[in-house]
């Protein structure tokens, strides 16, 4: 549920105080950022995702049901808003006849630390679906349930176990093949 | 390791979500063989970017910030209140003038449609005119017309809602 502080910050908007949106986009950037990057493996793309996706909430915050939970909601805008991005990357790379081999998107080494390249590989988006690599980020980033994962996706809760099983599944086994490229410390090479 | 395999393989072969979602309650999540084949929370961690990995996002606010002015005058509640109340009046109007307009038309054309019926097919008294009765019509009769000293075509009408009787001959070609 919303913090206290979240809901006054909301309810300022709502009053025309919207340069209280500012501290809003603060609290939930990074968590919005690295969703978006997850989901679409590159930077360019994920911060258009998060543009859009504060934007469309700024533009939507009336609607906002101050019963729910704010961060379920943001990240429902921006799941929609990251399949609205692999839809025109997809109609991009028909158009342009790309291969279905190469990487939709490089993901670039622009972390914080480039010497561990914390991000999805190749093969794991190629292997991952969308929708399951937005489940296992707020599986394992967020430590969503089944039943908070199916409120953002708006789908069953049984759909949302389904898919994170999948996921799981999927990963395991891309750790157990990959397993010697992975140091000690857990960095992917 | 042999059930853990059969169990995927039925999982594979469940049709919906719904079936898989049960026996991954009913057995996968509480079996420990099978969930050895699930990655941890923190197995996925590792493969994932994570929010203090996403680096400088200072770019992120002006961006946001320079759309939200362009959108900001239909945004502000009250302005947006007012956009919604007049266009939602705008369309009330709209929807009940088509409403009335049709009804007027559908209401003009039964009209017309039942006057046009009780003029061909009413008696003869709604139809107008005292008219001529079948039997005086029967009166009418035309023995023998020629024209150019040739036998002609002759012909009687009279018009439904009419006393006239029109009577004209032809020259048979």
């Amino acid at each position: 549920m919303n913090s206290t502080r979240e809901n006054e910050l909301i309810a300022a908007c709502l009053r025309g105080e919207w340069e209280e949106f500012r501290k809003i986009v603060d609290i939930y950037k990074a968590q919005v950022m690295a969703l978006a990057m997850n989901v679409l493996g590159n930077r360019e793309d994920a911060e258009d995702a998060c543009q859009d996706t504060f934007i469309q909430s700024y533009r939507n915050l009336g609607r906002f049901d101050s019963q729910k939970s704010f961060k379920n909601w943001i990240f429902t805008i921006l799941y929609r808003r990251c399949l609205d991005q692999l839809k025109k990357r997809r109609r991009f790379e028909r158009a342009f006849h790309k291969a279905k081999h190469e990487l939709p998107c490089e993901i670039r080494a622009e972390m914080s630390n480039p010497g561990r390249r914390k991000a999805l590989s190749r093969e794991m988006l190629n292997r991952l679906s969308p929708k399951e690599r937005i489940v296992v980020t707020l599986w394992a980033n967020e430590g969503f349930t089944a039943a908070e994962i199916s409120e953002v996706l708006h789908c069953s809760a049984s759909t949302a176990r389904v898919y994170l099983f999948n996921a799981r599944k999927k990963i395991k086994s891309l750790l157990e093949k990959n397993h010697d490229a992975f140091k000690n410390d857990g960095s992917f090479i | 390791m042999m059930h853990s395999k059969m169990m995927d393989l039925l999982y594979d072969l469940l049709p919906f979500h719904a079936w898989k979602a049960v026996l991954l309650g009913g057995h996968i999540e509480n079996c420990p063989a099978c969930s050895q084949r699930l990655a941890s929370r923190e197995e996925a961690r590792r493969l994932l970017v994570q929010a203090g990995d996403v680096g400088d996002l200072d770019g992120l606010w002006p961006a946001v910030s320079e759309r939200m002015d362009k959108a900001r005058p239909a945004l502000t509640p009250d302005a947006g209140v007012a956009r919604i109340s007049e266009v939602s009046r705008k369309s009330k109007f709209l929807n009940a003038g088509w409403r009335w307009a049709a009804a007027g038309a559908g209401f003009l054309a039964a009209a017309f449609m039942v006057v046009w019926l009780v003029q061909y097919f009413g008696p003869p008294a709604v139809r107008g005119g005292s008219g001529m009765a079948a039997g005086e019509l029967e009166q009418v009769q035309i023995h023998y017309v020629r024209i150019d000293n040739e036998p002609a075509q002759t012909f009687i009408f009279k018009p439904h809602d009419s006393n006239v009787v029109i009577v004209w001959a032809g020259k048979n070609l």
